[in-house]
C-alpha cells in the first residue's frame, strides 16, 4: 500500500497514455501501477469510524446527510490528514532533482539547496512512498534512507507514513492531562547547597559565541547626540545583562533594549548591596534617625 | 547689500552661503505669494534709510565702530516688535522695545524663520532625536561622588540620570554644575577629600536640603560624625539666597528632577531646558521605565541643522542685529579669566554667575581658550581633584611646564615668532589680524586641549552661519569677536534655541 488515494487510478492512467518508452519511465510506470493495485485495499482505520461519527451528529442534528455528503466530507478530512515530509539528498551534485510515487513519478521537482544538502518539502499522505533522486541527470538512491527494490531489481528510497503521530500536539495534550505542573519536586526554588562539589565544581557551560560579541567594548562613533551612539546590536544579544568586574565595590551593569524602533544601551552604576562604601554619611544619618526617635 | 538682493530674488544657487539648510524642497509657499513677498520686501528696502537711526543708537556700542552698508541696512529690516521679542541678549538691547511703532503687517524674513523653526521643533519629537543605537549611563543615587566623577570622565559625558532604587525610578540627574558646587563649597571649607570620599550624590543631596530647611542643623550633624557639613551649610546658604532672589531654578540642583517623555515636542523640551535653565533633560519613557537618552542643546541643533529644509533666505539677518547672546556693553563686562587664574576662581564664575563658559583671554585680551562646565572632567586628568583647584589654570592644562615668568605676567620672548592659527576660526583668520596677536601665538602653540579651544565666530555673522558653525564644532558656546580679534560677547546654544522658543 504505497497510495491510498482514491483517484490515483484515474491519474494513473492518464500517466500511463503519454508514457514513452526509456527504461527509467518504464520501471517508474510499473511501480506506479503496482501502487495503483494496491489502492483497491482497504481505507484506513479511521474512516469507517469517521463515517459513523458524521451519520451520528447528523442523525442528532436532525438534517438529512446524503451519501454523496457523507463522501465529500470525508474526503475533506483526508485532505487534512497530511503529514509534512523532508526528503533530504546530502550525496553532493549539482542540480538534484527528487520524483516518487507522490506524484506518480511525472514530473522532477527541483529540490532546494541547504548548506551541502538539498531538501524538499511536501505534505504526503498516510501510508507508504516511494521515491527516488536525479542527480545530475543520473538516477540515485540516498544509501543511508530506507530501500526497497521494485520487481525490476531497481532500488528506491521509501518512507512508511503508516503510524506517524503528531508529537507536539499529542505531548501538549499529556502535560495538561497529568499534574506534573503541581510536583514541587520537579519545580520549585530549590538552592543548591554551596558546600556541595556537585553543584559548583563543574564547569559552568560555554558562552554562546555570538553573546562574546561584546557591543560596549566596541569603539562608539564619534557623535554625541543625545546620547552616545552606537554600533546596532545583534537582535541576540538583547536583554542579556554584562557585567564589568566589581572594583572599588561598584558594579557597572550593561543591557541593550530595544526601545520602539532604536536599541538603547543602559550602562548602570550599582553599589554592592551590602557594600558599606558611603560609611560615614550613611552611620551618622543613621545616628540622627535614631536619635530623633528617642 | 548682497545678502538682501539674494533674499529679493529668491536665488539660493546665487547666494554663497547656501548651504545645508537649504537643500532641494518644494517652498511652501505659492508662486503668487512669493512675488508678493518679494514687492514688499522691496518696499521694505527703500523705506530702510529712514529708520535707520532709531535702530542704531539702540544696538550695541561695536555697531558704531564701523559702519557696514550691509549691516545697516540688514537692521532696517526689522522691526520695532521684533526687537521688543528678543531674548536672551545681555543689557544692550533692553531698551530698544521701548521704541514701538514699526512696519507692522509687512512680510519679515527673522520673523518668518522665527515661525517655520519653532513649527518644525513642534512637529518633532525627542524620540527622533535618539539615535538608531545608543548608549546612557545611568548611577544609582547611593555611589560614592568620587566615583560618579570618574565615571563622567570614563564616558566623556556632561551629566547622567540618577536611578532611585526604592522608587525603582529615574529620578533625577546629575550634572557638571553638581561638581562644580560640590567642589566650589568643598573647596571653601576645606573638606573637598571628604566630600568626595564620604558622600554619595543621594547623601550629599539631602545633607543640603536639610540644611536648607533647618540651618540650626549643623551642630547636631557635626557631632553625629557626618562628613563636609561646613560645605553643605555654604551650599545651604547659596540655596537660601538663590530663592531670596526669586530664582527658584537652582534649587533644582539639590532636589528631584523632572524628565520629559519620547513622545513630547522638541519645542516643548527646548522650553523646559530655557525655563528651568537647564543644560540636561533625561528622556524617560515612564511607563516602559526606560531612560532613551538625555537631552541636549546640542542634540537639538544637531537634528535641526541635519533634518530642517528651508529653501527661502530667512536666516540671513546678522547674529548682532537679532540681539542673541550676552554682549559686553559700556556698563557690563563679560566675565572672563586668564591662565593665571585659579581653578576654583573660574569654577565659582561658572556657578555664582550661572554662566556655561568662561572665556580664557590671553595677556592682549584676546581670546585663547575656553574654560566650560565640562572641562571639569578634565580635573581628573592631571592631578587628584583636591590639588587642582588652587592652581593657575595653565598649570592645569600644560602642567608644570608652564612656566613661572608667564605667571608673574613677564612678556614670553623666547617663541614670539611662531604663529598659530589653532584658536582663531575660521573667519578670524580671513581678516588678517593685526600684529599684535601675532606675539601672542606662543601660548596657543603651547597646545590648548581640544576640549577648551575657542571657536570663535563674528557679530555680523548671519543666522545661518552660526547654526552651521555650531553644528560643524558641536560645542555649546561660541565667543563673539569684532574684526580686530577682541571679544565682544558669547553666544551658547541655549541662547541660540531660546530664542525660538516664547516664553
Amino acid at each position: 500500500m504505497y497510495d491510498t488515494n482514491p483517484t490515483s487510478s484515474s491519474n494513473n492512467s492518464q500517466y500511463g497514455g503519454t508514457g514513452t518508452g526509456t527504461q527509467d519511465q518504464q520501471q517508474q510506470q510499473q511501480y506506479s501501477q503496482e501502487s495503483d493495485a494496491a489502492s483497491s485495499a482497504p481505507r484506513p482505520a479511521q474512516s469507517p469510524a469517521h463515517r459513523e461519527q458524521i451519520e451520528n451528529a447528523s442523525r442528532m442534528s436532525g438534517t438529512n446527510i446524503s451519501e454523496e455528503e457523507v463522501d465529500e466530507l470525508l474526503a475533506e478530512l483526508e485532505r487534512d490528514d497530511k503529514i509534512p515530509m523532508v526528503f533530504r539528498w546530502d550525496g553532493g551534485g549539482r542540480n538534484v532533482y527528487i520524483t516518487g510515487t507522490f506524484n506518480r513519478w511525472t514530473e522532477k521537482i527541483p529540490m532546494r539547496r541547504s548548506g551541502n544538502d538539498f531538501l524538499y518539502i511536501r505534505e504526503l499522505k498516510r501510508g507508504k512512498h516511494a521515491y527516488k533522486f536525479i542527480v545530475d541527470d543520473e538516477w540515485r538512491f540516498a544509501p543511508e534512507q530506507p530501500t526497497v527494490a521494485d520487481p525490476y531489481g531497481n532500488i528506491n528510497n521509501f518512507v512508511d507514513l503508516s503510524d506517524f503521530k503528531e508529537t507536539y500536539g499529542a505531548d501538549m495534550k499529556s502535560l495538561h492531562n497529568k499534574d506534573h505542573i503541581t510536583d514541587d519536586s520537579l519545580y520549585g526554588n530549590f538552592h543548591p547547597d554551596p558546600e556541595d562539589p556537585q553543584w559548583y565544581a563543574k564547569e559552568p557551560p560555554p558562552l554562546p559565541p555570538h553573546l562574546r560579541h561584546i557591543i560596549l567594548n566596541t569603539p562608539q562613533t564619534d557623535d554625541c547626540l543625545v546620547a552616545k551612539s552606537m554600533q546596532v546590536p545583534e537582535h541576540v544579544t538583547l536583554n542579556h545583562l554584562y557585567c564589568s568586574a566589581i572594583k572599588e565595590n561598584l558594579m557597572v551593569l550593561g543591557v541593550t533594549q530595544r526601545y520602539k524602533e532604536k536599541f538603547v544601551t543602559t550602562v548602570f552604576y550599582s553599589p554592592l548591596p551590602d557594600a558599606k562604601i558611603v560609611g560615614r554619611a550613611a552611620a551618622a544619618a543613621e545616628k540622627l534617625r535614631a536619635r530623633g526617635a528617642t | 547689500m548682497d545678502a538682501n538682493a539674494a533674499a529679493n530674488n529668491g536665488d539660493a544657487s546665487a547666494n554663497a552661503n547656501a548651504n545645508a539648510t537649504q537643500r532641494g524642497y518644494d517652498s511652501t509657499l505659492p508662486a503668487g505669494v512669493e512675488a508678493d513677498l518679494e514687492h514688499r520686501l522691496q518696499e521694505m528696502r527703500m523705506g530702510g534709510d529712514g529708520r535707520r537711526g532709531s535702530h542704531d543708537g539702540g544696538t550695541s556700542d561695536e555697531d558704531n565702530d564701523d559702519e557696514d552698508g550691509a549691516d545697516a541696512v540688514v537692521a532696517a529690516f526689522m522691526t520695532e516688535a521684533d526687537y521688543a521679542e528678543q531674548g536672551g541678549g545681555a543689557g544692550a538691547n533692553s531698551g530698544d522695545g521701548a521704541d514701538g511703532g514699526g512696519a507692522g503687517g509687512a512680510f519679515d524674513a527673522q520673523r518668518e524663520g522665527r515661525r517655520v523653526i519653532s513649527l518644525f521643533l513642534r512637529d518633532s519629537s525627542c524620540y527622533d532625536l535618539v539615535p538608531h543605537s545608543s548608549k546612557v549611563v545611568v548611577f544609582d543615587r547611593n555611589i560614592p561622588i568620587r566615583l560618579s566623577y570618574y565615571a563622567l570622565v570614563e564616558h566623556e559625558i556632561g551629566a547622567a540620570p540618577l536611578w532611585d532604587p526604592l522608587s525603582q525610578t529615574i529620578s533625577g540627574v546629575i550634572t557638571t554644575l553638581d561638581f562644580i558646587d560640590m567642589l566650589r563649597h568643598g573647596h571653601k571649607s576645606d573638606t573637598v577629600v571628604e566630600l568626595l570620599d564620604s558622600h554619595s550624590v543621594s547623601s550629599w543631596r539631602s545633607l543640603v536640603l536639610q540644611l536648607f530647611e533647618d540651618a540650626s542643623m549643623v551642630q547636631c550633624l557635626t557631632e553625629a560624625g557626618m562628613p563636609a557639613v561646613e560645605a553643605a551649610r555654604l551650599a545651604a546658604e547659596e540655596l537660601r539666597e538663590r530663592q531670596a532672589k526669586e530664582d527658584f531654578t537652582s534649587a533644582n540642583a539639590y532636589s528631584d528632577l523632572v524628565s520629559i517623555d519620547p513622545e513630547s515636542s522638541l519645542y516643548d523640551s527646548c522650553a523646559a531646558l530655557k525655563s528651568q535653565k537647564l543644560h540636561w533633560i533625561p528622556i524617560v519613557d515612564v511607563k516602559g521605565q526606560v531612560c532613551v537618552g538625555v537631552l541636549t542643546h546640542l542634540a537639538a541643533l544637531q537634528y535641526l541643522v541635519t533634518e530642517f529644509c528651508e529653501d527661502r533666505q530667512l536666516f540671513e539677518q546678522p547674529i548682532q542685529s537679532l540681539g542673541i547672546g550676552t554682549f559686553a556693553t559700556e556698563g557690563t563686562s563679560l566675565h572672563t579669566a586668564t591662565l593665571n587664574t585659579p581653578v576654583h576662581e573660574i569654577l565659582e564664575l561658572l556657578s555664582v554667575k550661572q554662566i556655561w563658559c568662561v572665556p580664557i583671554l590671553n595677556r592682549q585680551r584676546k581670546p585663547l581658550a575656553v574654560y566650560s562646565r565640562t572641562n571639569i572632567i578634565d580635573l581628573v586628568s592631571h592631578n587628584s581633584i583636591e590639588n587642582s583647584l588652587d592652581m593657575p589654570l595653565g598649570r592645569l592644562i600644560f602642567g608644570e611646564s608652564y612656566g613661572e615668568h608667564l605667571i608673574d605676567g613677564k612678556p614670553d620672548t623666547g617663541k614670539s615668532s611662531m604663529h598659530s592659527d589653532s584658536t582663531a576660526s575660521g573667519a578670524e583668520s580671513s581678516l588678517g589680524l593685526p600684529s599684535d596677536m601675532e606675539t601672542t601665538a606662543s601660548e596657543s602653540e603651547l597646545g590648548i586641549p581640544s576640549r577648551m579651544r575657542a571657536h570663535t565666530c563674528l557679530v555680523t555673522d548671519t543666522l545661518q552661519q552660526i547654526f552651521i558653525k555650531f553644528a560643524e564644532v558641536r560645542v555649546h558656546s561660541l565667543l563673539y569677536v569684532d574684526d580686530r580679534g577682541d571679544l565682544v560677547g558669547v553666544i551658547t546654544l541655549s541662547d541660540l534655541l531660546g530664542y525660538f522658543i516664547d516664553d
